[in-house]
């Protein structure tokens, strides 16, 4: 949907809303009034957007640094047995030790949704978000659906993360940048079975998120500012989010295709990352 | 019980912190707005030039309290010239440091908002923005060029003389071979590996196998370059060689390779670090699963007659094998068949 198309269906669909309110004699009314379920759920207003971004941001901040609190609690007392680990981690942390196992997944985990989730959503999509518009100037986005479709799409992964924190077998702890082979066999490491597809689903989802906002804040900053707005007028704090959004726009499908190829080598038995290996006392083709 | 207390505190410091952040904001409007900021602003300018200074002293602190805990002198001729690029690195980023980190909190302290100053507004001036991006750009070329430059020296082909030894990687340990008497190192082939008998899967219809020899602990001789010639069976790795100041990763299916010439033997690294019980260690630098920690290898760095004597005393893996120097003992037969049986299968 192109921009124009896209503010003319928003417009239209305002002066709709008019009309009803004036069929229904509610003509005091001086603007129309959302539902809860748009204004604070599914909201397309940018900075609504921009808040959720943040609180699900701060959220994830508190996860990822409770985790690097643990992890580096064991690293800086190592022969100390910690019981409050145990309740928290169970078998993962038995008589108050990390297992060597868990120790990884919580580094992976906490470097995942510190880059990830915090640094690139938390921060990135807030203040992009909220201060875009207001900068240059602009009612809103230029796409307020997609805008809206970017948060949950991170909403959607950041599920899938969560959910990946609680199965059996751990979640991914190959290091956050997951190289292959340690991430694509499931013999290879504990946390490299279901835990590194739902971390690979996510990652997927989030990079949809990530595209969305960001073909959003570029086509934003280039289309929608205010007359007498020239580029060279912009401010700085908008030259950094249209970089930062044109390095995500570049890097990220990129990225996603990685993904993908990754999943294709776990579970379609093709081999864009293995090579001659022999793991687990066999060797694979 | 002591789960609810524990967020009970912490509830309360939240709630307190909100209660002085209001309590301040309310003194703040009886003050009258534009002196409560101009109080905040020297407040503030001050903090800044506490930050800074008490930075500047935390950093030259850190860097005397644990000045002893790093590796001390280099252990090889090329680690010597990476420890240079980085001391060098260290000045030029050091002295840029110092200089920014004062500019920044003085020039914050100095043109705070004050009563009859006015900002001076001063958009734009070609000249210095040249400057200041035309020198950083240079003294990064500079950098990155040495830094390439030290990096073409260790990967490129190895002096004639240097001796070959084979390191690969395995979930978790590091598995070392040495070429032998004919200085060639045989072909492998990833199916014919076998733990037992043939960690590395050498293939032994090849003559150049025959007198190739695995070995526990990598020896090395002092003042001799070495390749290294790196693999992995299975996942990355990474050769760490922290005392060599070298390390290179270990990719399955992508063998890589590095040289370096060791400077002291182990005997000398004693003496020098006043520790007896001083080893050089291969450590794994690329996480590779659960067992990553403990994924460590001993250097032996000694001189040529103490290597010769070392290598008289090695049994080629071929032998080891297939049992041929000893009396056939059943165990070894039994071994032996399998791994015929093995081969065998894969020749088929």
């Amino acid at each position: 949907m192109s921009n124009e198309a896209t503010l003319h269906s928003h417009q239209h669909e305002v002066t709709h809303g008019t009309v009803a309110h004036d069929d229904h004699g509610n003509g005091h009314h001086e603007h129309h009034e959302d539902s809860f379920i748009s204004k604070y759920v599914f909201s397309m207003d940018h900075k609504m957007i921009a808040k959720q971004f943040l609180i699900t941001g701060i959220i994830w901040a508190i996860i990822g640094a409770a985790f690097s609190v643990i992890f580096r609690l064991q690293l800086a007392f190592p022969d100390t047995s910690f019981p409050f680990l145990e309740t928290i981690l169970g078998h993962w942390a038995k008589g108050g030790h990390i297992t060597p196992e868990a120790y990884y997944a919580l580094v992976t985990m906490h470097g995942t949704i510190l880059v990830f989730f915090v640094l690139t959503a938390g921060l990135s999509g807030t203040f992009s978000n909220l201060l875009i518009p207001l900068q240059v100037g602009a009612r809103d986005m230029a796409s307020p659906f997609m805008n809206m479709l970017s948060y949950w799409f991170f909403f959607l992964a950041s599920l899938v993360m969560v959910a990946s924190l609680f199965v059996q077998t751990g979640p991914a702890s190959g290091g956050w940048t997951a190289y292959p082979p340690l991430s694509a066999l499931g013999d290879a490491s504990i946390g490299s079975k279901i835990g590194m597809d739902l971390w690979l689903t996510s990652m997927a989802l989030f990079v949809v998120s990530q595209l969305l906002g960001g073909l959003n804040y570029i086509s934003t900053i280039l289309n929608m500012r205010t007359k007498g707005m020239s580029m060279t007028k912009i401010p700085l704090t908008i030259w950094s989010f249209f970089f930062t959004a044109v390095l995500g726009v570049l890097s990220f499908p990129v990225l996603l295709s990685g993904f993908i190829l990754l999943l294709f080598d776990r579970h379609a038995g093709t081999s864009f990352y293995l090579s001659e290996l022999f793991v687990a006392g066999k060797a694979i083709v | 019980m002591s789960g609810f207390l524990a967020v009970l505190v912490v509830v309360l410091i939240f709630v307190v912190i909100f209660q002085i952040a209001k309590a301040s904001e309310y003194v703040s409007i009886l003050k009258g707005e534009k002196k409560a900021r101009q109080q905040n602003n020297r407040i503030n300018g001050f903090l800044l030039i506490a930050f800074l200074v008490l930075g500047l002293i935390g950093v030259y602190y850190c860097n005397e309290l644990l000045k002893g805990k790093i590796l001390g002198e280099a252990a090889s001729e090329q680690g010597d010239s990476i420890d240079n690029m980085i001391m060098w690195t260290l000045y030029i980023t050091g002295i840029v440091f110092v200089i920014t980190q004062i500019l920044l909190f003085w020039f914050a302290f100095k043109y705070q908002e004050r009563e009859g100053q006015k900002a001076y507004y001063f958009p734009h001036n070609n000249k210095l923005e040249v400057i200041w991006t035309v020198i950083p750009a240079i003294a990064l070329t500079v950098l990155v060029a040495i830094g390439l430059r030290h990096w073409f020296r260790i990967t490129s082909e190895a002096p004639k003389d240097a001796m070959v030894v084979e390191i690969t990687g395995k979930q978790f340990n590091w598995l070392i071979r040495y070429p032998g008497k004919d200085g060639q190192l045989g072909s492998k082939f990833y199916k014919n590996i076998n733990d037992a008998t043939n960690p590395v899967g050498q293939d032994w219809d090849d003559q150049l196998n025959k007198d190739d020899f695995m070995a526990t602990e990598m020896h090395l001789v002092v003042g001799k370059p070495v390749k290294l010639i790196i693999g992995s069976r299975d996942v990355v790795h990474d050769v760490g060689l922290p005392h060599f100041r070298m390390k290179m990763d270990a990719v399955p299916g992508i063998p890589t390779t590095m040289w370096i010439t060791p400077k002291f033997t182990t005997a000398q690294m004693k003496e020098k670090t006043g520790n007896p019980d001083f080893i050089y260690e291969i450590a794994c630098d690329q996480m590779c699963g659960a067992g990553h920690y403990s994924m460590r290898a001993n250097i032996v760095v000694e001189t040529q007659e103490e290597f010769d004597a070392w290598v008289a005393k090695q049994k080629s893996q071929y032998e080891l094998a297939h049992g041929a120097a000893t009396p056939a003992a059943p165990q070894q037969e039994a071994a032996k068949d399998s791994t015929q049986k093995a081969v065998a299968a894969i020749i088929d």
